[in-house]
């Protein structure tokens, strides 16, 4: 394959990367890596690199449209993100010792029940919570644009939210895929945040999940500029056509894209499995 | 539910770094593709196996050294490079943003991140 063509299925490709990556809160891999293993019959260290960069690119530019509009919560996102960051290094260091195809077949099946339940579900009215106690002296609360006004929420069972985003970061360490689905379901789910908040919040953090990977991928070898450049600039404006609409999408329509696509990421992890 | 909201100051403050740390990114991209494509674009490549990269991409010093000197390939790289330090570049300004809001539990909690996120950086490049 030349040069030329690669830059230009890849910078398309990356575009709906991009769109569905900010969209969901899920990042731009889970376009990315089928693309080059499946469509270009690339090694899958490249397509792991080439990924990754394409979770910091989305990251990147959907943030700079949401913490603006006021949907991503910088705090909640930073304090998730200590339990990832942590998770990650762990299941970088306990990676080799557990069995990789039973967890990710429980991953998978978890995965399908969670797009079922993001699929069947009208999410339960968050109005009537009250403000948790320890969510308020951690800062976790906030208000979002919606309907013209803002509305303000609390995080609930921080406990168990800041656990599971311990696991997804753990997860990530030892599959290398699957966190921005947990992250954005323990804050959707668990700590019953506004479904716009969690996925773009999970979209700062898997940003900086993902940069703490990235330099070790890049000593590594894993990158290649033929195949990230194309990615990031695609990537990219993928993703400000995401974040522009964002605003103007109904939650319900994004809650079942977000449904597709997490099980479309458990079939990839079965076909791993398998293969 | 308010009717009115400001977008705070320090979020501003956070956004302007990402966009800075993007635009230079996609800038060195936009200028290292042209590159690639200009001197290669025609050249057959086959990532069917993987060899990695060599040296010359995988050090910074290289990186910026061959960047200078307009090798495509280190341009192209150097906007990756710019790319991965954004986040952190965020992570950073976050510590100063809750440092002038005299929150100390998250100037404590994002400095975590920052130290974490720079570890593993040069830990990889040791190893």
């Amino acid at each position: 394959m030349t040069v030329y063509a690669i830059t230009l299925v890849l910078f398309l490709g990356s575009l709906l990367a991009g769109f569905l990556g900010s969209l969901s809160g899920l990042g731009g891999g889970l376009v990315i890596v089928p693309l080059l293993v499946l469509g270009l019959g690339v090694d899958i260290h490249y397509a792991i690199g080439t990924s990754l960069i394409a979770v910091i690119a989305t990251s990147t530019a959907t943030s700079c449209a949401y913490v603006k509009e006021g949907y991503s919560n910088v705090r909640i996102g930073i304090f998730l993100e200590t339990a990832t960051t942590v998770g990650a290094l762990c299941g970088v260091a306990i990676g080799s010792l557990l069995p990789k195809t039973s967890l990710s077949l429980i991953f998978a099946a978890f995965l399908f029940y969670t797009a079922y339940n993001a699929f069947t579900q009208n999410h339960t009215d968050l109005k009537g919570l009250p403000l948790d106690k320890m969510a308020t002296r951690l800062k976790l609360n906030g208000d979002y644009p919606l309907n013209g006004g803002y509305q303000n929420y609390s995080a609930h069972n921080v406990p168990w939210g800041y656990f599971l985003m311990f696991i997804a970061g753990n997860l990530s360490g030892i599959l290398g895929l699957g966190a921005g689905v947990l992250k954005v379901v323990a804050m959707d789910q668990v700590m019953k945040l506004p479904f716009k908040v969690s996925t773009t919040t999970s979209n700062f953090m898997i940003g900086v999940t993902a940069a703490a990977s990235a330099g070790l991928y890049l000593g590594m070898g894993y990158i290649d500029p033929v195949l990230t450049v194309p990615v990031v600039i695609g990537v990219t404006f993928g993703s400000f056509v995401g974040a522009r609409l964002l605003p103007k999408a109904k939650t319900q329509v994004l809650r079942r894209l977000f449904a597709l696509l997490i099980a479309f990421i458990a079939i990839q992890m079965l076909i791993k499995v398998i293969a | 539910m308010n009717a009115e909201k400001k977008t705070s100051n320090s979020d501003l403050g956070v956004s302007a770094v990402l966009r800075l740390g993007l635009t230079l990114a996609l800038l060195t991209a936009f200028l290292g593709i042209i590159l690639v494509i200009w001197h290669r674009g025609a050249d057959h490549v086959d990532y069917s196996t993987f060899i990695g990269e060599p040296d010359s991409l995988k050090q910074l010093g290289a990186i910026v050294t061959n960047a200078l000197q307009w090798d495509p390939l280190a341009v192209a790289q150097l906007s990756i490079l710019l790319m991965i330090a954004t986040p952190a570049a965020r992570v950073l300004a976050c510590i100063i943003v809750f440092a002038c809001q005299r929150d100390l539990l998250y100037v404590a909690l994002a400095s975590f991140v920052f130290i974490v996120l720079i570890l593993s950086f040069f830990e990889s490049r040791a190893g």
